[in-house]
């Protein structure tokens, strides 16, 4: 095996991520490989850095901030509630025209009629008219007649 | 049952106190994973609250295929991340350069053999030259020298938040380190 390879190796061996087998053939190449020996010591050392380095400080009040923040965020949510409180002007007069129109649709057969209704009342009026017409006719010459 | 599943299960049900107990034990974690991708404190505490309040608004959907602690690492590594990307439209920083001195003071640190050698020195400073390091190195390998070395997640975690393979993150870390060393001129 390349150094590379054991060089990648060794960066998992300083994290603890390799099973025995694997942490066998490493130190077995340590033995011989003055190289990687270095680059171990080298990986040990930068991760003796990081344990050195501190904690940072947290900013003071962080959770009161956040908790205020998190209300102001719920109160929001109620937002489209006021929105909607805003438009209820608007909405009662949209509701009543709405309503109308339902009714009258369900009602339109009393108040509109269809136009085949239309139609026989015309041809009965016609009929109507025919028949006064002949009224008209018969008595007009019955009298002629009787002259 | 763990501490964080009742936990969780606390705050599905609405409980406050249960989110507060959560905020108390990730609040240390989540400022030093913010600080050391960041490398500042600027914007720390705003990126930090908005970790949490996604969190709050988003756990009843959190579905539980990772642990919490992986969850809440992944928002926070997020968050960082859109922050950078705003940022670097911003400005870049050129003041990623380790001095001499700061050179020579590591050196000393890390061959010290002595156990009282954190006690003498300032861990402010240290701390620091450390952060300048990492700033130095592409958002990646920040990222994941933050995971591994000061959040402490193994290998599996650290795919889970960066949504990476193992074989990556054992890539990346390897290559991390091998650009820290060159920083350092071991």
């Amino acid at each position: 095996m390349k150094c590379k390879k054991f060089k990648i190796m060794l960066s998992m061996y300083i994290d603890n991520e390799l099973n025995q087998d694997e942490k066998n053939l490493v130190f077995k190449h340590l033995e011989t490989c003055t190289d990687c020996k270095n680059e171990l010591e080298q990986l040990n050392k930068i991760k003796r850095l990081f344990l050195l380095k501190e904690g940072v400080r947290e900013p003071e009040f962080f959770e009161m901030k956040l908790f205020n923040r998190i209300k102001s965020q719920n109160n929001n949510i109620i937002f489209p509630t006021k929105f909607l409180r805003r438009l209820i002007p608007v909405f009662i007069p949209t509701i009543v025209v709405l309503v109308m129109i339902v009714f009258l649709i369900f009602h339109k057969s009393k108040y509109f009629r269809k136009s085949d209704e239309v139609f026989t009342d015309i041809l009965l009026t016609e009929q109507i008219e025919k028949e006064f017409d002949n009224e008209v006719i018969r008595i007009y010459y019955n009298n002629f007649i009787k002259e | 049952m763990n501490v964080d599943t009742d936990l969780l299960t606390e705050i599905k049900h609405g409980n406050e106190d249960a989110f507060r107990k959560l905020v108390e034990k990730y609040k240390p974690k989540v400022f030093n994973t913010i600080y050391s991708i960041m490398g500042d404190t600027q914007d720390m505490e705003d990126i930090a609250q908005n970790v949490f309040i996604q969190v709050y608004t988003s756990i009843n959907s959190f579905k539980e295929e990772s642990s919490i602690s992986t969850w809440i690492y992944r928002i926070t590594v997020n968050k960082c991340i859109d922050e950078l990307r705003k940022r670097k439209i911003k400005f870049i920083s050129y003041e990623t350069e380790l001095i001499s001195e700061e050179k020579l003071k590591l050196e000393d640190i890390i061959s010290s053999k002595e156990d009282d050698v954190v006690d003498k020195i300032d861990k402010k400073e240290l701390g620091e030259i450390i952060q300048k390091i990492l700033d130095s190195l592409p958002e990646k390998y920040r990222i994941i020298l933050t995971l591994k070395e000061i959040d402490g997640l193994s290998y599996k975690e650290i795919s889970e938040v960066m949504n990476i393979s193992i074989s990556k993150v054992k890539i990346w870390l390897f290559r991390a380190r091998q650009q820290m060393k060159n920083r350092l001129s071991f």
